[in-house]
């Protein structure tokens, strides 16, 4: 195992199908409170699903249910992306 | 006795209205449907009525549904709260529910969706979750009408013995908890003398919420001092305060479900869903499948049904205006009472009651689409298109009705969650070139460009568009400069849309519109009959070319010449087009004396091929009709706001016609 922190990465930067935990919230004002109110804070994992067609936003799931958000917003989530089982 | 209901978007809590009241509601899959809250009387429960609040994930004060949420609790007292919870989506619904038990007044929790629960495998233990939560929990199906009589006995019974939530304590041991106790101390005589729970009073200090720090009149020391703490806690944790308070809540609901919820592997329905998207929102096929539903509801509304229903009802109403002509003949009635009935009521009645097929079949597509959860995958497909207007996709479905007609347009804007959002939207959807000009377009490219009909109604229809955005980007630079609502937007699971509030649904949009809408469009049809039937002397004309209408043409017809309309007949035209955009053209026949079979001759006569574009361009975007004005006054919550945006749009009309009329000079 490598040191997590080099392995950090944006929610945005996770693949389709990729799963990872939440590290940080960035954002501010409205945008912040509301990625925190619909269960994105650090410690939860969250899954993509899926980009939409025009390349953006994306699919998560997390908590049981799909939420979507921006690329430029899934930027300021930072993650810890799941090491995948070969 | 009074309650509130309240819950996530997408929890049923509409569906749940409709079982607890019977009244005429509408329930939406989309994010949002419930913008302005509605009251019922409770069933088979004396004196007690429910409020349907707005759907929210939280009760901080940034949007305007969690404001009007809040101040309704804190201002208007309920008796109790019915907090109704989707169980198939449990951990996010409960995160409000904690925030609601902090206000300490007495509350139920509906378990909404259980039989899915039970259907995929799962259980919930009610027991525990309510010994857990320190409040009754009743276990419900909204959309199966089971558990709702449990619900309102228990909800009566709560809310008389004024049973208030027995835990408002939600944290362990640890920073957050210290926060928010040593908080809890300092301002408890202020939140006792402003009226708000300590617990509630306390969490929102320490988020930043100034109106209720406003409420309570905290001086600047004892702030600082309770900053001070606040700043510990951020220190200690490691967390901000609104990460802090946010995981907390979640550590706990977390931590509940452990204990009393067993979750399901995999659930049906959401398996279900995420084949249905493998397709709707695949990345290739989603939009030709997309504009696939949407040109078959424009067939289906404009062409099929609504054509048919609306011929139908004109048939009608022409029937029984030629039986009444006869009559009032026979009777030998005044010539100008006749006149009122048969050209001013009978033609006022006629135009209001012709929107009503397309509105009702219009919203019986939309209902399906949006109780479905299609409407959600729509917007998420569609957002990156209209970011750069400042909207979310989800306006997207609102702004393609317009295409059709802007009535129905305006009037699916009810289900955008921001208002600014819902402001944007409608003015900008008299942008898009409602059908009813397509006759004004058909005559003059016909008349004057008859080899490019094709290109010109392209042109046109994109020069509608391109104007939209511009004007859209002049008010995202202005009059909306504040920033959107975030587009943090839930995919709830696709789900089959109940006959019974689809019905709802129609009912409500087609008393909505024949109430409000009536008094605007027959009042305007009656005057626009009187200025043509009349003289500047008041003497009755036969000749409409001497009306009163003829002379305020006349009057306009200097504002116009700018725009290469030389003529009162053009100007006359125009005015009339006020009441339907199809008067424009058979005003022109009649005015002009060809009648609609040499209209070409007749424009020949009285355009250019430059004042014709011209004039092509002030009809694409000028005033909408009497109908869509009252409906946007409507959802802006004011007829002179209607009023305002008619001259708005005329402004816009008039610089943009004066533009290609001078530069059409130029070229032809």
């Amino acid at each position: 195992m490598t040191n997590p922190e080099e392995n950090e990465m944006t929610l945005k930067e996770l693949a389709v199908g990729k799963s990872g935990t939440i590290t940080a919230v960035g954002g501010e004002g409205v945008l912040r409170c509301r990625l925190l109110d619909m269960g994105l804070i650090p410690k939860t994992r969250v899954t993509v699903q899926k980009i939409a067609p025009m390349g953006d936003p994306m699919e998560i799931r997390l908590r049981g249910y799909e939420l979507t958000l921006r690329l430029e917003d899934a930027a300021k989530i930072e993650i810890l992306p799941e090491v995948s089982e070969k | 006795m009074m309650f509130a209901l309240l819950g996530n978007q997408n929890s049923g809590k509409t569906t749940l209205f409709n079982q607890l009241t019977g009244a005429n509601q509408h329930v939406g899959n989309f994010p949002g449907v419930t913008v302005d809250s509605k009251i019922g009387q409770m069933r088979g429960a004396k004196d007690c009525t429910v409020a349907d609040l707005p759907g929210i994930y939280s009760l901080r004060p940034y949007t305007g549904e969690e404001i009007v949420t809040r101040d309704f609790l804190l201002d208007r007292h309920p008796d109790g709260i019915i907090n109704i919870v989707d169980a198939t989506n449990i951990e996010r619904n409960l995160y409000l529910t904690l925030q609601l038990l902090e206000m300490e007044i007495p509350m139920v929790l509906a378990l909404n969706m259980m039989d899915e629960v039970r259907g995929n495998g799962g259980t919930i233990d009610v027991n525990r979750m309510s010994a857990e939560l320190g409040i009754p929990v009743v276990p419900i199906s909204a959309a199966k009408n089971e558990g709702i009589t449990e619900l309102i006995q228990c909800a009566v019974q709560t809310a008389k013995a004024k049973r208030r939530p027995l835990r408002v304590d939600f944290c362990d041991d640890g920073p957050v908890h210290r926060c928010i106790h040593a908080v809890s101390h300092q301002i408890e005589d202020h939140a006792r003398n402003a009226g708000i729970a300590r617990r509630f009073a306390a969490t929102k200090m320490i988020e930043g919420d100034t109106d209720i720090i406003e409420r309570m009149v905290i001086d600047a020391n004892e702030l600082e001092l309770l900053e001070h703490s606040i700043v510990q806690m951020e220190d200690e944790g490691g967390l901000d305060r609104n990460a802090a308070i946010a995981s907390m809540r979640y550590d706990y609901i977390e931590k509940l479900c452990e204990k009393a919820v067993v979750k399901c592997r995999q659930s049906k329905e959401h398996l279900r869903s995420v084949a249905i998207d493998r397709v709707l929102t695949n990345k290739y096929a989603a939009l030709p499948i997309f504009v696939g539903i949407m040109l078959l509801i424009f067939w289906l509304t404009f062409d099929v049904i609504g054509a048919f229903l609306q011929d139908a009802l004109a048939a009608g109403i022409d029937r029984l205006s030629v039986v009444v002509d006869h009559g009032l003949k026979a009777y030998g009635l005044n010539p100008v009472v006749h006149s009122l009935i048969i050209d001013g009521v009978f033609a006022g009645v006629g135009s209001v009651v012709s929107f009503l097929p397309i509105i009702v079949v219009m919203f019986f597509f939309l209902s399906i689409l949006e109780d479905t959860g299609y409407m959600a995958r729509v917007a998420f497909v569609m957002d990156k298109l209209l970011r750069k207007i400042g909207l979310s996709g989800r306006s997207f479905v609102p702004m393609l009705i317009g295409f059709g007609c802007t009535v129905p347009a305006v009037m699916a804007t009810r289900t955008l969650p921001s208002s600014r959002d819902r402001r944007l939207t409608i003015l900008l959807t008299p942008f898009f070139s409602c059908s009813a000009k397509i006759p004004i377009y058909a005559v003059f490219s016909a008349a004057f460009f008859p080899n490019y009909t094709a290109l010109v109604m392209g042109l046109l229809y994109f020069g509608g568009m391109v104007v939209g955005v511009l004007v859209s980007l002049l008010f995202k630079k202005t009059l909306f400069r504040g920033k959107p609502v975030p587009f943090v937007m839930e995919l709830p699971n696709y789900r089959m849309p109940s006959f019974k509030s689809v019905m709802m649904l129609l009912w409500d949009k087609a008393k909505d519109f024949l109430q409000r809408a009536f008094t605007v469009i027959f009042v305007a049809t009656l005057v626009i009959w009187f200025l043509q039937s009349f003289d500047t002397h008041l003497n009755f004309v036969e000749n409409s070319a001497q009306s009163l209408l003829a002379w305020i043409g006349k009057l306009l017809t200097p504002v116009f010449r700018p725009l290469g309309f030389g003529d009162w007949r053009i100007t006359t035209a125009l005015v009339t087009g006020f009441t339907a955009k199809e008067a424009v053209v058979s005003t022109l026949g009649i005015l002009t004396g060809t009648g609609m079979e040499n209209l070409s001759a007749g424009l020949s006569s009285l355009f250019s091929v430059a004042s014709a574009v011209s004039f092509l361009t002030f009809t694409l975007l000028y005033t909408p009709c009497v109908a869509a004005t009252a409906a946007i006054g409507r959802e802006l919550g004011g007829k002179w706001r209607g009023a305002v945006v008619a001259v708005f749009q005329c402004v816009v009309a008039w610089l943009f016609a004066a533009l290609v009329y001078q530069g059409a000079l130029l070229v032809f």
